[in-house]
């Protein structure tokens, strides 16, 4: 079951973690550590915080988000994640999508009982 | 840029960082150097540059990571899956000549000073080869598998025939000596 349950989470997370990170950038940058704590406070989203990197580094690639080098008061200067232009546009419309894909789902199992 | 002293990561964070390392060998070269990066700056802001960190709270920071095999999934591969056939890198020359060369060492298995040479250039080729995206990987495993065999072989025949060489070359002189 728990098992199976994984499997699910797995398939949901695809095409959706990488926009609930980008949330967590649309008001300010933040640094890798900072954006895996607030991620993984979800813990069916973040279920591991290494996998955060690689969809930092996808988001990077596809320029939706950049990069930032800030000094740190407790530390060496810090790596901090932005939202592009680009990457403010595609959060709208996930979230432009999600909200009616989300009452259709929920509607759908509703109706199925 | 920070002028605090630093005494070095603890050593299971290094081993660590090069196990991730590995698992990203034939992830998109950009997003390797970004994940490395990433998963680096997490561990030095987690817990600092101190190599005599307890092992429990290294511990503790490697295990809410995740295993490396489980970020290296998560990373684009080097080879579009879209473009990639299920036959890959027919064409790759190198992996065929290192096939070739396992292959005419262990023809030439008789003459140790020619064998010898061309098997370990055609296992040092495959194994390095094998790193890269485009390598045909059975061929280049075919190419090891074969290329160790002659060595294998080739040691196992030198210490069987030294011993018998040995005594011919010390008995050689013996009836000489006898018959003066």
């Amino acid at each position: 079951m728990a098992n199976a349950a994984d499997s699910v989470l797995t398939q949901l997370r695809k095409g959706v973690l990488e926009y609930c990170a980008m949330a967590y950038l649309r008001s300010e940058p933040r640094y890798g550590l900072e954006l895996a704590s607030r991620l993984g406070q979800h813990k069916t989203l973040l279920d591991s915080d290494g996998t955060l990197y690689p969809l930092l580094a996808r988001l990077r690639k596809a320029n939706l988000v950049e990069t930032e080098w800030r000094e740190s008061d407790s530390g060496p200067p810090r790596r901090y994640y932005r939202l592009t232009d680009q990457g403010r546009e595609a959060l709208a419309t996930f979230e432009a999508t999600w909200a009616p894909f989300h009452r259709d789902v929920d509607a759908a199992l509703e109706a199925a009982r | 840029m920070s002028t605090r002293p630093t005494v070095g990561p603890h050593p299971l964070v290094q081993a660590y960082l090069a196990d991730l390392e590995r698992a990203l060998v034939g992830a998109d070269p950009r997003e390797r150097a970004d994940v490395l990066d990433g998963v680096r700056e997490h561990l030095q802001e987690s817990l600092g540059d101190d190599g005599a960190a307890e092992a429990v709270r290294v511990q503790r920071v490697l295990a809410d990571l995740g295993p490396v095999e489980r970020i290296a999934a998560q990373a684009t591969s080097a080879v579009p899956p879209a473009t990639a056939s299920p036959e890959p890198a027919r064409g790759d020359v190198t992996s065929l000549v290192a096939l070739v060369a396992a292959i005419g060492a262990a023809a030439v298995f008789f003459i140790p000073f020619v064998s010898i040479p061309v098997a370990v250039a055609a296992l040092v080729t495959s194994l390095v080869h094998l790193r890269s995206p485009e390598a045909n990987r059975r061929r280049c495993w075919t190419a090891s598998a074969v290329s160790t065999a002659v060595l294998v072989l080739t040691a196992a025949a030198a210490v069987l025939l030294l011993p018998v060489s040995t005594v011919v070359v010390e008995s050689g002189p013996v009836p000489a000596a006898t018959a003066g």
